[in-house]
């Protein structure tokens, strides 16, 4: 079997038992499930990356890019239901350790770079090489996944993705230059972050995720917190989340 | 970053061909060609047995046999992966549940699956500037060089470098294994004033527990798990601190709802199962016993006493089942002499206890012609053991030659002489027992103070041919062996240094490391030790 350097190795056949306990109940269910589909998904993604890797420069067809592109979303989704899984179930299971944030942003965004070939979008990051900083590296890096998606989904020409310290707190912003978050979600987005909204597919998940993780980062009597604003850096949305 | 990954030697570990194909190909395209594959565990083992590779990209997930982890702590265990070599474990979740082994047995990183070969040569690429960055320290560590090792990270820490909490949480770790509690515990404080961070918490309650302060301790491992609730780290420390409390009862707790977490680990089901039975929670105690046997049949850290005290537990209830156990050692161990000779021990009070009269007098026979066969290198455990089925087994002399010699080279160790006690009470001997134990230690004490006596008067050589006799008799005691060395040191600081002496210092010194380690002179005399080699 010929295969590209551009594979993704992902988790082929791995089953795993989320529990020993033989009475499961239907969340383990649910979330034993969605470990078989992000398995599965893994699958579909590699191939994926292998097509468009395949086609060297040229620009992959429309087709592929929506294949690729809803396939990765349905991926971050499930990996966002799993971690909400975690959190209600087994207690909270924060990995605080220190991180270069620099480091740290690069290799998120590796991860969504044959995305972003497909979708013809400048991608810009700003951030001093030697900032480090306490967080959840998985966690942070779904968030993070969730809000570049975004920003995707609506930027035109650019995303610029920032980080930086303010006032002991780390930000790290995705601003796009798309035409903004609407005003129904800046008014009450965050309070009602697991309103669902099927008409605008906006199921709230991302949000509901996003704050709870942003409020699982804790140091001293100091939480974390995210923000949704409009015109900020590019003219468009500008998503932020403050890590204490 | 200019590390050149392309002449670097790599060691592709993982079950699945097109799993290791893949990840060669990713290798391939950074000039790599240097690359050796292996499908499981066993043949991994063969091959860092034979050559040193600077990169090894491991799977969690290796099938049957040996895991990720288990495979690491054995290489490390025997020396295969040494500091020089960069150890990424890949994982299949983005959770780290199985981050469950000792630290000195941790991956270098971890990387969870899907990556691409982008995010694995970045990975690549930090680990092995961090390594390189801390090397020097480290061999001096390995060379037990200690001050030399902090004046290095002092000066590393001086410059204020990118990788200053590594450094700090590296130099208060030096700290801490050189007893220097105060200036360890200094370093955690600065760094927590400003940030819970979750290691330095874990140094700070280290720093109490050493320095007996457990209240403190328990409170810091506490916050760390409410912090993180899959912290093993902490949950061990935490049942150590509730044990040193007395707390035996909250020590259980917070080991069974830890190896809930993280069943995998067999050294934390180990010590569930040993606590529990301490405290008579036999049902606990066999399900944890059961498990450790059942985990960790590939793992470095099993042992066959896993196997005979749960199948001692399960005599009392279903003969058949202790049975199988020990037949599973005897198939999972193969031709180990050690491990039959458990194995006959057991067999031979199991079957007493089920009244099998004849069937125990031929495994006694058999544990007996073994334990002959390999009476140089027996544990205490397994001479115990052994004492143990002498005294049911009839041969009541034999049990008490022998528990007598644990004693005397073990004078000091209260546990290990509480538990002679306990099979001396086990055999109805309470009272016999209690007096050989106290004339042991009362002989061990009066020949220590003879030798002391005659140290301090100056009588050098009579002290080291007194302590040396007195070692033959008793080679592990570690106060002689203690003793000894410090008398020998006297003598070449006297009589100038000379080879022989500090050749003999040096296996006293390591007699002690080895049977007693953790024990708090042997760091000053081993400084001691290294001062005087270096004048």
């Amino acid at each position: 079997m010929q295969l590209s350097a551009e594979t993704m190795v992902c988790n082929y056949g791995a089953s795993v038992s989320m529990s020993d306990n033989a009475n499961m109940d239907f969340s383990t269910i649910l979330a034993s499930s969605i470990h078989d589909m992000k398995n599965s998904l893994g699958v579909v993604l590699s191939s994926l990356d292998e097509l468009v890797h395949g086609l060297g420069d040229a620009l992959p067809p429309a087709q592929l890019a929506k294949l690729q592109w809803e396939a990765k979303r349905v991926n971050d989704n499930l990996v966002q239901l799993l971690a909400l899984y975690k959190m209600e179930n087994q207690g909270v299971a924060l990995n605080v350790d220190e991180y270069f944030v620099y480091d740290f942003l690069e290799e998120v965004l590796v991860s969504e770079k044959a995305v972003l070939k497909t979708r013809n979008i400048e991608l810009e990051l700003q951030c001093e090489r030697d900032l480090a900083w306490y967080f959840d590296r998985e966690l942070i890096a779904g968030v993070l996944k969730n809000a570049i998606g975004n920003a995707l989904r609506y930027a035109r020409t650019k995303v610029l993705i920032t980080a930086g310290e303010e006032d002991h707190y780390l930000v790290l912003s995705v601003n796009d230059d798309g035409k903004g978050f609407n005003y129904r979600l800046l008014a009450d987005g965050l309070q009602n972050a697991h309103g669902v909204d099927f008409s605008s597919g906006n199921t709230g998940l991302g949000l509901y995720f996003t704050s709870r993780v942003a409020k699982l980062h804790k140091n001293k009597d100091r939480r974390g917190s995210i923000q949704l604003s409009n015109g900020q850096a590019l003219g468009g949305a500008c998503f932020s989340i403050k890590l204490p | 970053m200019g590390v050149d990954l392309a002449s670097k030697s790599y060691l592709v570990i993982d079950d699945f061909a097109d799993m290791r194909s893949m990840l060669r190909s990713m290798l391939v395209a950074y000039g790599v060609t240097n690359i050796e594959m292996a499908g499981n565990g066993k043949d991994a083992i063969k091959m860092l047995a034979k050559k040193t590779y600077d990169v090894v990209l491991c799977d969690y997930n290796l099938g049957e046999g040996k895991d990720g982890q288990q495979l690491l702590e054995e290489g490390k265990d025997k020396g295969l992966i040494p500091y020089s070599t960069a150890f990424l474990m890949i994982t299949a979740e983005n959770t780290m549940e199985m981050v469950m082994g000792a630290v000195e047995y941790l991956p270098d990183d971890y990387l969870s699956k899907p990556f691409n070969k982008d995010m694995l040569r970045s990975r690549l690429e930090k680990v092995i500037v961090r390594k390189d960055d801390l090397h020097g320290i480290v061999k001096l560590l390995k060379q037990e060089r200690i001050e030399d090792a902090l004046a290095l990270c002092d000066d590393k820490i001086a410059q204020n470098p990118r990788n200053l909490t590594e450094l700090l949480k590296l130099k208060a770790e030096v700290l801490i294994r050189s007893g220097r509690y105060t200036d360890a515990g200094a370093i955690y404080e600065s760094v927590l004033a400003k940030r819970d961070a979750p290691w330095a918490m874990l140094g700070l309650g280290k720093v109490y527990y050493y320095s007996q302060e457990y209240a403190e301790a328990k409170a810091v491992f506490q916050k760390i798990i409410d912090g993180n609730k899959t912290h093993m780290e902490a949950y061990d420390w935490l049942a150590k601190t509730a044990v040193a409390l007395g707390d035996q009862k909250q020590a259980l707790e917070v080991l069974a709802a830890a190896t809930v977490i993280s069943p995998k680990s067999i050294v934390r089901q180990m010590e569930l199962g040993n606590l529990a039975f301490k405290e008579k929670e036999f049902g606990i105690a066999t399900k944890a016993f059961k498990k450790a046997v059942n985990v960790g049949c590939n793992s470095i850290y099993q042992t066959p006493s896993n196997y005979t005290k749960l199948a001692k537990m399960l005599s009392k209830t279903s003969g058949k089942e202790a049975l199988a156990f020990l037949s599973k050692l005897r198939s999972d161990y193969g031709r180990d002499d050690q491990a039959n000779l458990h194995a006959a021990i057991a067999e031979s009070m199991v079957l007493k206890d089920l009244g099998r009269e004849s069937e125990a007098q031929k495994a006694f026979a058999d544990a007996n012609k073994l334990y002959e066969k390999c009476s140089d290198g027996v544990a205490n455990d397994t001479a115990m053991e052994m004492a143990n089925a002498c005294l049911m087994n009839g041969d009541k002399d034999r049990g008490l030659v022998m528990l007598q010699s644990l004693v005397k080279n073990n004078h000091q160790d209260e546990k290990l002489l509480a538990r002679v006690q306990d099979v001396f009470g086990s055999v109805g001997l309470e009272a016999e027992g209690q007096e050989m134990i106290e004339t042991a230690i009362r002989e061990v004490v009066n020949l220590n103070n003879k030798g002391t006596q005659l140290a301090k008067s100056g009588r050098l050589d009579e002290a080291i041919s007194l302590f040396e006799k007195a070692v033959r008799n008793m080679p592990d005691n570690s106060t002689i062996n203690m003793n000894i060395a410090n008398v020998l040191m006297m003598y070449l600081k006297a009589n100038g240094k000379n080879d022989n002496y500090l050749y003999r210092v040096r296996q006293h010194l390591e007699r002690v490391q080895r049977h007693d380690p953790g024990n708090e002179n042997y760091r000053k005399l081993n400084d001691a030790y290294e001062k005087l080699m270096a004048s």
